[in-house]
């Protein structure tokens, strides 16, 4: 079974980020196992992430390894999850030099599985109402021991799609927001700390992901 | 873009409403200067007359700048605000949120039905 991994590197503040970066693509070309990768500098505006964002398809047949990113220079740390789709969908699977965004997230601890069905619909509802979510992916992490509990991914065509559209509809600040602001006392689910980073995306991730004709990506 | 309204629901015994007002001006409202798109707009009770063995409601309305402003506000609230919540929690019978837009405006629909 093919195995999504999304992973946040931490380096140093001072960290050249040129040599960090050349030196995870060298990394990832020669890693085995590994059906797709992508790596992105996480722009301007992010928070709760690290400096670069890894993405890794790894092969149905891999025996998939921990991959290790110490040797980076300027490496801190690495927050790695696999995760399992719960839906994902494509409206422009050709699109090119876009803006791949992340946001990790960690459902509360005793929110009933009914209530968290609910929430990823409501997430997954997202694209319906937001053109310029061009493509998506909600997945579920799997990784044991994780402070995150999903994988919430789109794809835009602009900086302008996340930045306007997506925050400014009222599907998202009058409705899924609730769900992650403690003053709503009925309806919130999500933990106040999340992972949002977006960063350059030369071809789409998810349209890749799901050629590998899994049915599981 | 328009203000977004948020209106605080809070049911409670007519003993505790000004129990509520207190914290609210002592805990919540001198964290809004920082939060300096949130003001509150109207405080109101409902029914407005005591009951025998009846709960009111206390009506919270609160205006945000915009929706730009709404992300500020989410992202400046102190730690006063869950400790305020939590205290209100202890009084209230049954408390909801409601974030409202302005009626006039046409309703988004998802772009399958526009």
């Amino acid at each position: 079974m093919s195995a999504l991994e999304t992973v946040q590197v931490f380096l140093q503040e001072d960290a050249d980020l040129e040599a960090a970066e050349t030196a995870l693509h060298t990394q990832l070309e020669a890693a085995p196992g590994l059906a797709g990768w992508h790596c992105g500098r996480n722009l301007e505006g992010c928070w709760g992430g690290g400096q670069f964002t890894v993405d890794l398809l790894w092969h149905a047949y891999a025996d998939k390894p921990a991959m290790e990113f110490g040797s980076l220079p300027g490496f801190t740390s690495a927050d790695a999850v696999c995760y399992q789709t719960v839906a994902s969908g494509q409206r422009d699977p050709g699109l090119r030099q876009g803006i791949w965004r992340t946001l990790l997230l960690s459902v509360r601890e005793g929110v009933p599985a009914a209530e968290v069905e609910t929430f990823e619909q409501e997430l997954l509802g997202m694209p319906r109402y937001m053109a310029a979510i061009r493509n998506w992916r909600l997945g579920r992490v799997t990784t044991p021991g994780s402070r995150w509990t999903h994988v919430w991914q789109q794809e835009y065509a602009a900086i302008d799609g996340l930045m306007g559209e997506y925050l400014l509809h009222p599907y998202h600040w009058g409705w899924v927001d609730r769900r992650f602001d403690p003053e709503f006392p009925d309806v919130w689910v999500v933990d106040t700390g999340l992972c949002h980073v977006f960063c350059a995306l030369e071809n789409s991730i998810i349209a890749r992901a799901a050629a590998n004709a899994h049915p599981d990506i | 873009m328009s203000k977004v309204h948020i209106l605080d629901e809070i049911v409670l015994q007519p003993d505790d409403i000004n129990a509520v007002l207190q914290r609210l001006e002592n805990q919540y409202l001198p964290g809004l200067p920082a939060r300096h798109t949130l003001s509150l707009s109207q405080r109101w009770v409902s029914p407005p007359v005591r009951l025998d063995g009846q709960p009111n409601t206390l009506w919270l309305l609160w205006a945000v700048t915009d929706v730009y402003g709404y992300y500020t506000m989410r992202g400046t609230a102190g730690p006063e605000v869950s400790a305020f919540w939590e205290a209100v929690d202890q009084l209230c019978l049954q408390r909801r949120r409601h974030v409202m837009g302005d009626a006039r405006q046409p309703l988004p629909q998802s772009l399958e039905d526009a």
